[in-house]
């Protein structure tokens, strides 16, 4: 599976990616080692979305490679060989939305156990456990019955992670995962995403704006301005030592 | 009592003294007086034309003898709702003379009419005495009014409506004994009639399951085939398709000079009635389907995809289970209407084991030719029947259909995904309940909002 060279669990080569003629993003290379958080941050509409959603297909990059789990992709048109493979590359990536995104019409726990039942094709009654378990990880034992509506934000969220979890990928791609939530509910879903960093070291790769988040989980962060990663650096460098006038505008302006 | 509730003064203060003006049993009064008005327009203007208009053998000057009397006692009805308190007093003289004109043998020839009407002013009477407090006192009436419930006093004009159309049915002197010779062989073809629908309800389902996914779809074949479908069975007459799936397809196989092809194209008018129905309603329902799976956030494909599922896991497990709470009220209403289509299957001809309700009305009247209103009205009302049950259970349906989407009280926000269904509930319960047409709609049951 591991690609010969390296063990990077998401190499990004090159990746360009319009829409339209509009170039959002201008030759990205970008490596994620097993274990690492990386933390994008930016303005908006400078590309961070973008490069999530293209990491696992649900845009199709323009130009580049994208590799996931050893498992790469050329960007450009699909055939239906390529098709398999997306769907093959997205099982060991775990998305979680803005939006959260969860199926209204099925409980926590269903959510939860819909991706290794349907896509992996494991027995229900083998999942249950295992999705009970990765619930109470998240806090949620209790409310493996309820359906999102009657959930809060933030519990839908924690819902969405332990969904994404359930797949057992190598790489949670966070997508503004607290934004669209109260202030008072973001605290419980970034403890959640603490403990996946520190107890089971799962690799992240989190678009987010918030800071505090970042400066204490972060081992990368790569700033993205106008379509290129135009700084990047562990917290302290970002924070203490920043080197471009950019960074500094966008960091005093969120923090 | 209206100075003394001017010179309290402040707003608030007035409605409550206001209430306490409404006479004690004054529900029961204003329904009184509210039937009064209702029951004099109805029934002494609208059952006279009726009755004359059927009737050759009374003079031109008893009619308009008559229509006088209709319009005092419409008049004194008014009037009723004035603040003249001695307005009782007109109505209730008008009510006990028209009653005696009535009797008499001076207002009608026929004596049954005339004991038809003066119950009619009899009935008035009652109310009038009932309501006997509220004349004069417009304003405690319209208190009084507020708080009878809406559907009881659209129950009372259904009930109204109901004794109108019996009592017309009495005065047409309907052949009873032809209805009850002829009632049972009609009703049997509610049989074929619900087995028309649902087979064609269910080829319609498929096909528009089918039409919607491939109106959806980037593929120019499957975009392409299913724009011919709809846009051919939406645009000809059912009635045309019906015939050219009974009479002009064996042509086509003639045409090729195979008998077996023939044989193949060769429907019964009842397999040719479930092939035309559900192809015409397929196309239709193809549109329903669209807007259903389209009212499905593209947030939910999105984590479907990102799960990892193919586009059929996606759409069997995600996005259909969703597209079918809005989709189901109005296939109800397809089939529903459906159901009253399968009458034009009765003109594909003849099969007289599978005639269904409305040949078998004809065929009935067919042989009593005299016969016809009532066949036809035995058809009518099955119909009626059929659509009004059909109806119930769609209603109920719609509502299992919101479980575990609708936000209990301990919710806070709605979610991005239940407010994706702008397009969703609002086509979905909006649409069932304005578009039921009046005709469907049950006695007693009314409407859920008062449409003011």
């Amino acid at each position: 599976m591991r690609a010969a060279n390296g063990d990077a669990v998401v190499r990004v080569e090159n990746l360009h990616k319009y829409f339209g003629t509009n170039e959002v993003l201008k030759g990205i290379n970008l490596e994620v080692d097993p274990g690492e958080v990386v933390v994008i941050f930016g303005r908006s509409g400078s590309g961070k979305s973008t490069l999530l959603r293209c990491i696992n297909f649900l845009e199709d990059p323009t130009d580049g490679v994208i590799e996931v789990a050893g498992i790469r992709l050329e960007g450009g048109h699909r055939t239906r060989g390529k098709r398999e493979e997306i769907r093959r590359l997205r099982t060991h990536a775990g998305m979680v939305f803005q939006q959260f995104n969860l199926f209204p019409h099925m409980t926590a726990l269903q959510n939860v156990m819909e991706g290794p039942v349907i896509v992996k094709g494991f027995k229900a009654d083998t999942v249950r456990p295992m999705a009970r378990e990765i619930l109470a990880k998240v806090g949620l034992a209790d409310k493996a019955d309820a359906y999102p509506i009657h959930l809060s934000g933030g519990q839908q969220q924690r819902v969405a992670i332990a969904r994404a979890l359930a797949m057992e990928p190598d790489v949670m791609l966070f997508d503004e995962p607290t934004s669209a939530l109260d202030p008072e509910l973001i605290g419980e879903v970034l403890n959640v995403m603490r403990s996946l960093a520190t107890e089971l070291h799962m690799t992240m790769m989190v678009v987010t704006h918030e800071m505090g988040f970042a400066r204490e989980v972060a081992s990368r962060m790569c700033f993205f301005h106008e379509g290129v990663i135009l700084e990047e650096g562990t917290p302290t460098e970002i924070f203490e030592h920043t080197r471009f006038p950019e960074t500094q505008k966008f960091l005093d302006a969120v923090l | 009592m209206e100075t003394g509730t001017q010179l309290q003064g402040a707003g608030e203060t007035r409605l409550p003294a206001y209430s306490a003006e409404v006479p004690r049993g004054s529900t029961f009064q204003l329904i009184a007086a509210w039937l009064l008005l209702a029951e004099g327009g109805i029934g002494l203007v609208f059952l006279p034309i009726i009755v004359f208009s059927t009737k050759t053998n009374v003079a031109p000057g008893k009619i308009s003898g008559f229509a006088a009397g209709c319009v005092l006692c419409l008049g004194a009805g008014v009037l009723l709702y004035s603040r003249w308190s001695w307005s009782w007093w007109v109505a209730l003289g008008v009510a006990v003379g028209s009653a005696a004109y009535l009797v008499s043998s001076r207002g009608l020839t026929a004596e049954s009419e005339g004991y038809v009407a003066a119950g009619f002013a009899a009935i008035e009477i009652v109310f009038l005495v009932l309501g006997r407090r509220a004349a004069g006192r417009p304003e405690a009436m319209a208190l009084a009014s507020a708080n009878i419930p809406f559907r009881v006093k659209v129950a009372v004009v259904w009930l109204a409506i109901f004794f109108m159309l019996a009592v017309a049915l009495v005065l047409f002197q309907l052949d009873t004994a032809w209805i009850k010779e002829n009632a049972l062989y009609i009703a049997r073809g509610v049989k074929f009639t619900v087995y028309l629908a649902v087979f064609a309800i269910i080829l319609a389902v498929i096909l528009a399951l089918f039409g919607a996914l491939g109106r959806l779809s980037k593929n120019p074949v499957a975009y392409g085939l299913t724009g011919f479908y709809t846009s051919f069975f939406r645009g000809t007459p059912l009635i045309v398709q019906l015939f050219l799936i009974y009479l002009a397809l064996p042509q086509i196989g003639q045409s090729f000079g195979r008998l077996s092809l023939v044989n193949i194209l060769t429907f019964t008018p009842f397999q040719a009635g479930v092939i035309g129905l559900g192809l015409n309603y397929g196309a239709y329902m193809t549109e329903i389907f669209r807007a259903g799976i389209q009212s499905v956030g593209h947030g939910q494909a999105e984590a479907a995809d990102a799960l990892g599922m193919s586009y059929a896991q996606r759409m069997r497990r995600i996005v259909l289970p969703q597209a079918t709470r809005v989709i189901i009220p109005p296939t109800g209403n397809e089939f529903i209407a459906m159901m009253k289509d399968t009458a034009l299957v009765s003109f594909l001809g003849s099969e007289v084991g599978r005639a269904e309700l409305f040949r078998r009305a004809q065929l009935a009247a067919s042989v009593d030719v005299t016969e016809r209103l009532e066949a036809l009205l035995i058809a009518a009302g099955m119909y009626w029947g059929l659509t009004a049950i059909f109806t119930f259970f769609q209603r109920k349906l719609e509502r299992r259909m919101g479980r575990g989407y609708e936000r209990g009280a301990a919710t806070q926000r709605t979610p991005h995904l239940l407010q994706a269904g702008p397009g969703g509930s609002g086509f979905g319960s909006g649409a069932a309940e304005t578009e039921v047409p009046e005709s469907q709609a049950q006695p007693g049951v009314a409407p859920p909002e008062p449409p003011r």
